[in-house]
């Protein structure tokens, strides 16, 4: 399980840092990071992958360190991390990306190139593994992402606003995809729209400048206020957390 | 046999094909593959390349690498492309299991292959076409040529991984380019041989001077420490600080390897030769030993010549310029020379080939004696007035006319003479001489 203890960490040194001494671990199943713009959702995520570095405190997997020379490859097998714009390799096809991503996270070539295939089948991508990745569409583009995070068997997966910039069907395909993912993984999404959560979340953290402000379950986060649906519910519950301390 | 190892070998080809296929489709240096080929055949098949190597291992080994200014620049494009593709993909911003320089490594892996092959090409093109029988490759020539090859893909790594592929791309195939053909062009000595590229290399008296063949590598050394450190170093400050400090400090070593040499970075030629006879002595370079019985008789008969007029005879006759004690005969021949012209050079090499090393602080002016002496040589030997001709100016046949009328010792000691004024700075013009 993934596990932020006491961390510190900011992009400038002669700057505050924006996230201090923060201490977190993470729950099994899927939980939804909430929080306003510049939070510092992103910066969590990112030091959760091991993309960034606290200043000091640590990140771990398990019992292993992301800052530690030692564990890192071990540590970085263990989290797949979907950012927020997933970047390609436009000549390669569907299945040549995913199975690089795999050669990336240690597979000999062989091995990430059927781990690909059967990241893609989970992923029902199976169908354009000869395509290029450059003509592929926003939400395709994300699926490709959250294969790459998959094709090497992560026990977390980390996804920074998978969501921004779908059209609504893509977003419901993509909640689908995130339940799907929940089975075999556990996940942290980052977001700022409250109605997605309420479909996929077992866990809730809402933070804002750097620090936890509710940390608990969807249902406990649902019961802070009341609404026709749950996304209402949920929206109501970001504004009221968010008026209360920010 | 396993299921999973029979299926994976029945996979094999389809697998194999796919490879071959994406390879085309994804590397650049595959797509210019064809173009570097083509420029490499159309080099090593050019008269050029196959003049004067001579049957000597180091001309042809320098002709092979001559190919360099059409692989080079090319590969340091690809490099540059490929590696601007992985920042462009963000691959260098992933939380990958794999360094950057694995990463990095194994996208060049084809482009350097790719020049690998070029250089075997214009090998395997040149080597048949100049070669006259066993010619032994020169290992640091070809040690320089990989040498210079990795240096500019390691300098298309660097680019491709600061500046956006729209200007690393063009900027370091034009400034690789530039690099290997502009220096030796420029009338500055030592600058030209930081290069590596020198196609006019080296006539089989020579080797290359062991500065020549350092300094370069020493520079493509740097280049690649330098992308090493671009590449490992997470500060982008401390990777480019590193990296520059690297480079100056390799530069300065490279240039004081080549300060000393001149426009020819060369040096006397040693190693085994294979000899004949014991007066004189006649030694040849291994490649024209199968001459060696005819230059060993020719060298016979012009010792008899000089004993007949009590004139002193050198105890080796050699193709070596490399100094030694004594007086000197050194005759240099060629695979291509007619017996006679070999003839004409071994009776023509009892006399210096050109003026003495005090010419260069002091006035000389025994040129026609000079050649007054060769002509000698050579009608003496039994050769033509018209081999003759071709060999010196008329003013010192005129000379040598009036020399062979007289008696055996006057000859002598005309020879004795002229061969002291050509020798030497301080000598002055004696009787039926300049």
């Amino acid at each position: 399980m993934l596990k932020w203890d006491n961390v510190v960490f900011g992009y400038k040194k002669r700057y505050k840092p924006i996230i201090e001494n923060f201490t977190y671990e993470m729950r099994a199943g899927v939980t939804v990071l909430l929080g306003p713009n510049g939070a510092g959702k992103s910066t969590l995520l990112g030091l959760a992958s091991s993309a960034l570095s606290p200043w000091s405190g640590r990140v771990l997997a398990g019992e292993r360190d992301a800052s530690q020379r030692g564990d890192r490859r071990a540590y970085r097998a263990a989290v797949g991390w979907v950012p927020q714009q997933v970047q390609v390799i436009p000549a390669f096809s569907v299945r040549e990306q995913v199975a690089y991503f795999g050669w990336l996270k240690g597979y000999g070539r062989h091995e990430a190139w059927d781990r690909a295939g059967t990241a893609l089948e989970k992923l029902r991508l199976a169908d354009a593994a000869s395509a290029r990745v450059g003509r592929l569409s926003g939400g395709q583009l994300r699926r490709v992402g959250v294969a790459q995070a998959l094709v090497h068997d992560a026990s977390v997966i980390l996804m920074d606003e998978p969501t921004a910039g779908l059209d609504p069907a893509q977003r419901a395909g993509f909640r689908d995809l995130v339940r799907e993912v929940g089975e075999f993984a556990d996940v942290m999404i980052s977001t700022h729209q409250t109605e997605d959560l309420a479909e996929i979340a077992q866990s809730v953290l809402l933070i804002g400048d750097g620090s936890i402000r509710w940390d608990g379950s969807l249902p406990d986060f649902l019961g802070l206020a009341d609404g026709a649906s749950a996304s209402q519910q949920a929206e109501a519950a970001y504004v009221r957390l968010l008026g209360s301390g920010l | 046999m396993s299921v999973a190892l029979a299926r994976r070998w029945l996979h094999a080809p389809a697998r194999a094909l796919l490879v071959v296929r994406s390879a085309f489709r994804r590397d650049a240096a595959m797509k210019a593959a064809p173009v570097i080929g083509m420029l490499v055949y159309a080099w090593a098949t050019s008269a050029f390349v196959a003049s004067s190597v001579d049957g000597y291992g180091l001309t042809a080994s320098m002709r092979v690498i001559s190919a360099l200014p059409f692989v080079a620049p090319i590969c340091a494009a690809c490099s540059a492309w490929e590696v601007g593709r992985l920042r462009r993909g963000g691959i260098y911003d992933t939380t990958s299991c794999r360094s950057g320089l694995t990463v990095t490594a194994r996208q060049i892996a084809p482009t350097l292959a790719i020049g690998v092959a070029a250089l075997v090409e214009s090998a395997v093109i040149v080597w048949p076409e100049v070669a006259t029988g066993w010619m032994s490759p020169e290992p640091a020539a070809l040690a320089m040529g990989l040498a210079v090859l990795v240096g500019h893909v390691a300098f298309g790594v660097v680019w491709g991984r600061v500046l956006p592929a729209v200007v690393a791309v063009p900027g370091s195939l034009v400034v690789s380019y530039a690099w290997l053909v502009y220096p030796p062009a420029l009338n500055i000595p030592w600058i030209r041989h930081l290069t590596g590229f020198n196609d006019s290399c080296c006539l089989n008296i020579y080797k290359l001077a062991p500065g020549a063949v350092l300094a370069p590598i020493v520079l493509a050394v740097s280049v690649t420490a330098a992308a090493f450190l671009v590449l490992s170093v997470r500060s982008r400050v401390l990777a480019f600080g590193a990296a520059l400090a690297v480079f100056a400090s390799c530069l300065a070593l490279a240039v004081s390897l080549v300060s000393g040499l001149g426009f020819d970075p060369v040096q006397p030629r040693t190693g085994a030769m294979a000899c004949a006879g014991s007066f004189p002595r006649v030694c040849v370079w291994p490649e024209h030993a199968r001459m060696l019985p005819e230059i060993a008789a020719d060298a016979g008969q012009i010792a008899a010549v000089l004993s007949h007029y009590g004139l002193t005879v050198p105890q080796q006759a050699t193709e070596s310029i490399a100094p030694r004690p004594g007086p000197a005969w050194v005759f240099g021949i060629g695979l291509q020379d007619s017996p006679a012209q070999v003839r004409a050079q071994v009776a023509a090499g009892v006399a210096p080939s050109g003026p003495p090393p005090c010419a260069q602080h002091a006035s000389w002016s025994a040129a026609n004696s000079l050649m007054a002496l060769q002509a000698w040589l050579l009608l003496r030997d039994g050769l033509s007035e018209a081999t003759a001709n071709n060999w010196v100016i008329p003013d010192a046949m005129a000379i040598v006319h009036r020399e062979l009328a007289k008696p055996a010792a006057s000859q002598a000691a005309w020879f004795r003479q002229a061969m002291h004024a050509a020798t030497t700075c301080a000598a002055h013009s004696g009787p039926g001489l300049p």
